[in-house]
């Protein structure tokens, strides 16, 4: 048994060029819409040339980062302190994302005009042209990261790793590719820890739009209310206000491109990380088959005809590719479920509810069924479908808790409400408690969750199959993204149709139209934000796992044929995690890790900080802008002088951009220092302390600013004196301080976590080389 | 060019002639073009052949004249102290409300209903005083009674609107609001209770509250009373600003 490509395993790659080609469909089904009058174009035009040039801009600085890492991965390779594939996987990972992106971005910019035009005509024509834009972007995002998982499994499996390679080794420029007598399982493994390093591409390019994009929509969102309906007295999508416009394309560069880069991230994140712990799984079954046979390895076995070495190899096969294929048939079903999303012309505001939701909750009916396919096809062990059974309701059961603290139907949003009319600071009192409130439900479904995937993969037997149950968890979770992700990046499609339908000044019923698409987006977002929170917390977990495998795998590297702390190669390859627990200190009472655990606590904050300082420079800037265009443009008010919309769209633009370099270099840089002064214990702290700080300081900012907004509208709509009284003022403070904690420091703290756990896992071999040698210069050696 | 049109401006109390129309005259007033203003307005289009001998209507024709450069005249103001009481009701036309962004509504008058709703009426006075008073007494009696000359406090004619108390207090006058020293909707309910307990026609909620132009808690309308002649403006419900005068309503609701 030499390949690792099996007969089913093919179902992921041709998914992932379905999806590919369904998007090109949605695409052009979508411009082929009337995208309405001269004024829509015009203000859609605006809109997609900011939302553009935001984009490049972005991608100019992230270039800059990534070729300044990819040289730093290079040399490292070079003196064999790094897996020769990481730099390319790296800009693989990074591209892609970027690429789903600008396809995400330049199919929301030109929809929104066509959706508003597809209102005019009716809701369910306004609908299928918002969902199916925002389709495109579920399917490249699922699309193009299939693909490239799928590329590169297939590149390692027919290229790299063939049975001559194995054999004799290969060699590339002085580093080696595929060592000399590589077994099957150590191909498994070695192909599944290359893989997971484009999740660092992947990572940083998410973090860069998601911290860039925050600040973006927030400087020009503060600076357009400020200045524009507080100053000025205009409402909202006035065409006077010249910060309108970039308020717009703020919508799109946070919510389309950042989120989708966001989630481009953790579903390759899951399924890769999932891939690499059964491949240490399926290892670690296979050699305990080789040292039962009294084999020297699995080559030998299986050319002896081990029946019992043959199968646990299969079943490893089956464990790394099995992921794959699930992400496969949730793509696949998440297109069955798009076409399911349509309902008759003239259909009320609750059948297109009804159609959205069975779109997305019956594909994730339907990824439970193929899973007990797969079971019944001895692909994967049973209780991986109870595993993600537990992740699915998990992800429902947080979206709900969302919806329960953060919509003003439920008593605590109600409550901040009723704080307003005491004042501003009880606003902020009561949105803060709630928000700290809402932590609970999320943490506990989490702990739960994590357990019940934990316990029926089997890990209170076997550790390594457990923490497979989490990341298959995860996987199932994000399975059917395609159309989840759909219904996400539909909303602002329609939010933005609807500010083009008020700018153009378009009939009333267009307006209540796309109202009513904004709507719907909201209510059936919240689900899929719970499945993206709670698929974040487990993809973590899994990360923890791949990243002591990854550590494993560098020390039996770095023994070559001495030892290498304390481990043979030999050693190191037959070890399994609770040696390295064990062998690392790995517990609280290590000071080490202790200290990682307070480094990682503290990381997240600092980072809420500096992302929220950023808004707060950047929306000054804007402020003063929109000001002096009010002061120096004759007849701005008037309606007669014309806005000069582009100066704004370029100060937000700067200021993203200045803004975000820091906080995100913060992200690669700290977890590299730690390990290198505190070792594997500290950076084991760090990404511990990271994940659980930053998953429930995350579900607080989300929340709070969720509940502040949410606490707005309700006054809004007539309660405590309504618009204009002191409890509406004080609830407009509310909102402002949520703003940046629910659109910028919350969603930029998932990725965060993420990337702070691959750039470990990508500098592991910097840290287990080079951590030894400055603990001992520094006198910090636990052992 | 555009003719010379007289207004009577509420905020402030003034008669101004303008050479720009109804929307453009309210627009200036509320953003202006060079002052960068930001505030709301109240006005009445008069009938342009009013006369007056209170006010210098011969400067009229001699000021009101286009610039050097051929752009209208904007504002010539005639009269700031006590106009209201000398333009007579029949000159009254269109009554237009201008947002602090210069959104304009024009409301036409309409006859009066033969009755109004029962029981408390909260009325917000514009001209010539600013007070917010409560009452049980229905438009047409709160206007005669202001405007009665027996009563040592009246005035010659008054323009008022009637707000919504149900919007600013809720339905149910028993429940007891928050504690706070400057809380209105608590304030309104124990006006109301004192109409009750000391049988009183009217109390005042707050000596000055118009300028702050509450138009999405306006019932009814706006009204012009002397004695027993009221005039009437009809404010359009929710529904209608939202559908036919959107881009007003916006402004005004925010």
């Amino acid at each position: 048994m030499n390949t690792a490509v099996t007969a089913t395993w093919w179902i992921a790659p041709i998914a992932s060029i379905f999806a590919l080609i369904f998007a090109i469909h949605f695409y052009r089904k979508m411009m082929t819409a009337n995208e309405g009058n001269a004024t829509m174009v015009e203000i859609a035009g605006y809109v997609k040339e900011g939302a553009m040039a935001y984009l490049f801009r972005q991608y100019k600085v992230v270039i800059v980062v990534f070729v300044v890492l990819l040289a730093i991965l290079q040399l490292l390779a070079l003196f064999d302190i790094q897996n020769p594939f990481v730099p390319i996987a790296f800009l693989t990972g990074g591209f892609f994302s970027g690429l789903c992106g600008f396809i995400g971005m330049k199919t929301a910019t030109a929809a929104s005009s066509r959706t508003a035009q597809g209102c005019s005509e009716s809701l369910n024509r306004g609908l299928q042209v918002a969902f199916r834009s925002g389709a495109v972007m579920g399917l490249v995002v699922v699309g193009f990261g299939l693909l490239d998982i799928c590329l590169w499994y297939l590149i390692l499996d027919k290229l790299v790793y063939t049975p001559a390679h194995m054999a004799e080794g290969l060699h590339l420029f002085g580093m080696v590719l595929v060592p000399e007598g590589c077994t099957v399982v150590e191909k498994l493994v070695a192909m599944t820890t290359t893989m997971i390093t484009f999740g660092m591409g992947a990572s940083t390019q998410a973090l860069f739009a998601r911290v860039g994009g925050g600040i973006y929509t927030k400087a020009a969102d503060v600076g357009a209310d400020l200045v524009g309906k507080v100053e000025a007295g205009i409402p909202e999508d006035d065409p006077r206000n010249p910060a309108t416009i970039a308020d717009n394309v703020g919508d799109n560069v946070g919510d389309v491109a950042g989120m989708g880069a966001d989630l481009y991230e953790s579903y390759c994140g899951s399924i890769l990380a999932t891939c690499a712990l059964g491949a240490a799984v399926g290892a670690h079954h296979a050699l305990a088959a080789v040292k039962a046979g009294g084999f020297e390895n699995t080559t030998e076995a299986l050319a002896a005809g081990s029946a019992e070495v043959e199968a646990a190899v299969q079943q490893a096969v089956g464990l790394v590719t099995a992921p794959m294929i699930v992400a496969g048939i949730g793509t696949l079903l998440s297109i069955i479920g798009m076409f399911m999303v349509k309902c008759r012309e003239g259909a009320s505001q609750k059948n297109l509810l009804k159609a959205l939701l069975t779109g997305t909750l019956g594909s994730s009916v339907l990824i439970v069924l193929a899973l007990v396919g797969l079971w019944l096809a001895k692909i994967v062990p049973g209780g991986i479908v109870l595993s993600v059974i537990s992740g699915l309701l998990a992800g429902v059961l947080i979206g709900q808790g969302t919806e329960y603290y953060t919509s003003d139907e439920y008593n605590p949003t109600q409550g901040i409400a009723g704080q307003a009319v005491m004042g501003p600071a009880t606003t902020i009192i009561d949105g803060l408690a709630t928000g700290m409130y809402s932590a609970g439900i999320p943490v506990i479904t989490i702990v739960v969750g994590i357990v019940c995937a934990y316990g029926f993969a089997g890990g209170f037997s076997d550790m390594a199959m457990g923490l497979y149950g989490i990341g298959f968890a995860a996987v199932g979770m994000l399975a059917t993204l395609g159309i989840t992700l759909a219904t996400d990046a539909y909303g602002p499609i329609a939010d933005n149709a609807g500010g083009n339908a008020e700018m153009s000044g378009l009939p009333p019923e267009v307006r209540e139209r796309t109202d009513a698409l904004d709507s719907l987006g909201n209510t059936t977002a919240a689900t899929g934000k719970g499945f993206a929170i709670g698929s974040a917390a487990l993809t973590a977990m899994a990360l923890l796992a791949a990243y002591l495998e990854e550590v494993k795998i560098w020390i039996g590297k770095l023994a070559g044929d001495g030892r290498f702390m304390g481990f043979s190669a030999k050693e190191a390859k037959w070890a399994d995690l609770m040696q390295f627990v064990d062998r690392f200190e790995l517990h609280i009472m290590n000071p080490l890790l202790l200290c990682g655990l307070f480094i990682g606590g503290m990381m997240a904050f600092v980072f809420c900080a500096m992302t929220m300082k950023a808004v707060g420079r950047a929306a000054g800037a804007m402020v003063e802008e929109v000001r002096r265009q009010f002061r120096e443009i004759p007849g701005i008010m008037e309606g007669t002088g014309k806005p000069d919309y582009a100066s704004c769209v370029a100060i937000s633009t700067k200021g993203a951009q200045r803004e975000m370099l820091v906080p995100s270099l913060l992200a690669i840089v700290v977890p590299v220092a730690t390990g290198l002064v505190l070792g594997v214990p500290g950076v084991m702290g760090l990404l511990a302390g990271g994940l659980v700080c930053g998953f429930v300081l995350a579900t607080m900012l989300n929340n709070a600013g969720g509940a502040w907004d949410n606490a707005k509208k309700h006054i809004e709509r007539g309660a405590h004196g309504g618009k204009g009284s002191a409890a509406h003022k004080a609830a407009v403070v509310g909102d402002t301080v949520g703003d940046p904690c629910k659109d910028t420091s919350g969603p930029s703290l998932n990725i965060l976590i993420k990337l702070m756990t691959m750039v470990s896992v990508v500098f592991t071999p910097v840290v287990v080389k080079f951590s030894p040698i400055i603990q001992e210069l520094l006198h910090i050696t636990t052992k | 060019m555009e003719p010379t049109r007289l207004y009577l401006s509420m905020i402030p109390e003034a008669l101004v002639a303008s050479m720009l129309p109804p929307e453009a005259f309210g627009r200036y007033l509320a953003v202006g073009s060079h002052k960068r203003s930001s505030s709301p307005a109240i006005y009445f289009e008069l009938d342009p052949g009013f006369a007056s001998d209170f006010f210098k209507m011969d400067i009229v024709r001699e000021r009101c004249v286009p610039h050097a450069d051929g752009s209208p005249k904007h504002t010539l103001y005639l009269g700031i102290y006590r106009v209201l009481e000398h333009v007579p009701l029949e000159a009254l036309g269109t009554l237009y409300l201008t947002t602090r962004d210069g959104q304009v509504l024009a409301l036409g008058q309409k006859p009066r209903p033969g009755t109004f709703e029962a029981g408390y009426h909260l009325y917000d006075e514009i001209c010539p005083v600013h007070p917010l008073i409560a009452s049980k007494l229905d438009p047409a009696a709160f206007a005669e009674f202001v405007t009665n000359p027996a009563s040592p406090l009246c005035v010659p004619k008054i323009v008022f609107a009637e707000l919504d108390p149900a919007k600013l207090i809720g339905t149910d006058l028993t429940a007891e609001a928050l504690p706070a020293l400057h809380n209105l909707p608590q304030r309104i309910k124990e006006c109301f209770r004192e109409l009750d307990a000391a049988g009183k026609p009217t109390k005042t909620v707050d000596r000055i509250r118009s300028l702050t132009c509450r138009w999405n808690h306006i019932r009814n309308g706006y009204f012009v009373g002397a004695g027993k002649t009221l005039l009437y403006y009809p404010f359009p419900d929710e529904a209608t600003l939202d559908r036919h005068h959107h881009k007003w309503w916006r402004s005004a609701s925010l």
